[in-house]
């Protein structure tokens, strides 16, 4: 990618890290290239980075609604001069990074497409959320059955580690669904100034 | 279209720029020469404007020009022509009603 083009021997950095708010994402991959760690490729949480010069690059990520928007946006992204970084993700995401020399750029430029993004998003983030809490339903109705033996079982240890990550997904992912939201209101709300 | 509905910027400036085959990337560009770099549209906001706007058969896909053969180009179509003359007329009359108003005060 060019994010290494002026490195002979650049270093490469594994960072694991798991974002349910994409601008959370996008701010702390910015991050990451201000500080000369310009991001190169992900699979699901595990992020890899190659080493650059600080403050050369920016980093832009959006949710595309499918694959194929995903190909043809990329494809524009990379006329502009854009590398797309790659991604092993079961949704459409889309990652670009771009040498600051030929200017700020967007993924999505106007309130319209931002909320659009974002609400594909939340919408993917409800049917996550909606698992979780049929998911912690399930095993409350299931537990007492599970315990009616005397000594511990390994469903006993299968049914406390599922609880465990549902409530967990359930305790971070209801304030971050609720801020996107929110987010996306205010995109609305700005639309609608020049709508109106 | 309802005659009184107003263009939002991007879908003017899309269909100003069609009025020749581009590809994507090229309808950026003109935009942004044309704006004097004011206007920059994203590639997301681009190609879901283009999805709307070939939906509604305002532009279509057309032969990419001998420079570009391997991407697709756009082009305004005959509708999509009166859409956006119907939006220059009705800028027209913004322009020259708020001339006359602010003349009208000045006096």
């Amino acid at each position: 990618m060019n994010a290494n083009k002026t490195d002979t021997h650049p270093q490469i950095k594994r960072v694991f890290r798991a974002f349910y708010d994409p601008a959370k994402e996008e701010a702390w991959l910015q991050n990451m290239a201000d500080q000369g760690w310009a991001f190169e490729r992900a699979t699901n949480a595990l992020y890899v980075f190659r080493q650059c010069t600080p403050n050369t690059y920016i980093v832009k990520s959006a949710l595309a609604e499918n694959f194929e928007e995903k190909a043809h946006v990329e494809e524009m992204l990379a006329d502009s001069g854009a590398t797309i970084c790659q991604i092993k993700n079961p949704f459409p995401w889309i990652y670009a990074i771009r040498d600051k020399s030929l200017g700020d750029f967007e993924i999505n430029s106007t309130a319209d497409s931002k909320a659009h993004s974002d609400a594909l998003w939340l919408k993917r983030m409800r049917t996550i959320l909606i698992m979780v809490i049929v998911l912690i339903a399930m095993i409350l109705i299931g537990t007492p059955g599970v315990f009616y033996g005397n000594k511990m079982e390994w469903t006993d240890f299968l049914v406390g580690f599922a609880t465990g990550l549902a409530i967990f997904s359930l305790v971070f992912m209801l304030p971050v669904y609720l801020k996107i939201r929110k987010r996306l209101k205010g995109y609305k709300d700005d639309s609608d100034i020049y709508a109106a | 279209m309802n005659s009184n509905t107003a263009l939002t910027e991007t879908v003017f400036y899309i269909l100003l720029t069609l009025t020749k085959p581009l590809h994507g990337y090229g309808i950026m560009q003109e935009i942004s020469a044309l704006t004097n770099k004011r206007l920059n549209l994203g590639a997301g906001t681009l190609y879901g404007a283009l999805k709307n706007l070939q939906k509604k058969g305002w532009i279509s896909e057309v032969d990419s020009p001998p420079d570009v053969r391997d991407k697709r180009a756009y082009l305004i179509t005959t509708e999509g022509r009166d859409i956006l003359n119907a939006e220059i007329d009705r800028l027209g009359e913004l322009i020259t009603n708020a001339h006359t108003v602010l003349k009208g005060e000045e006096q």
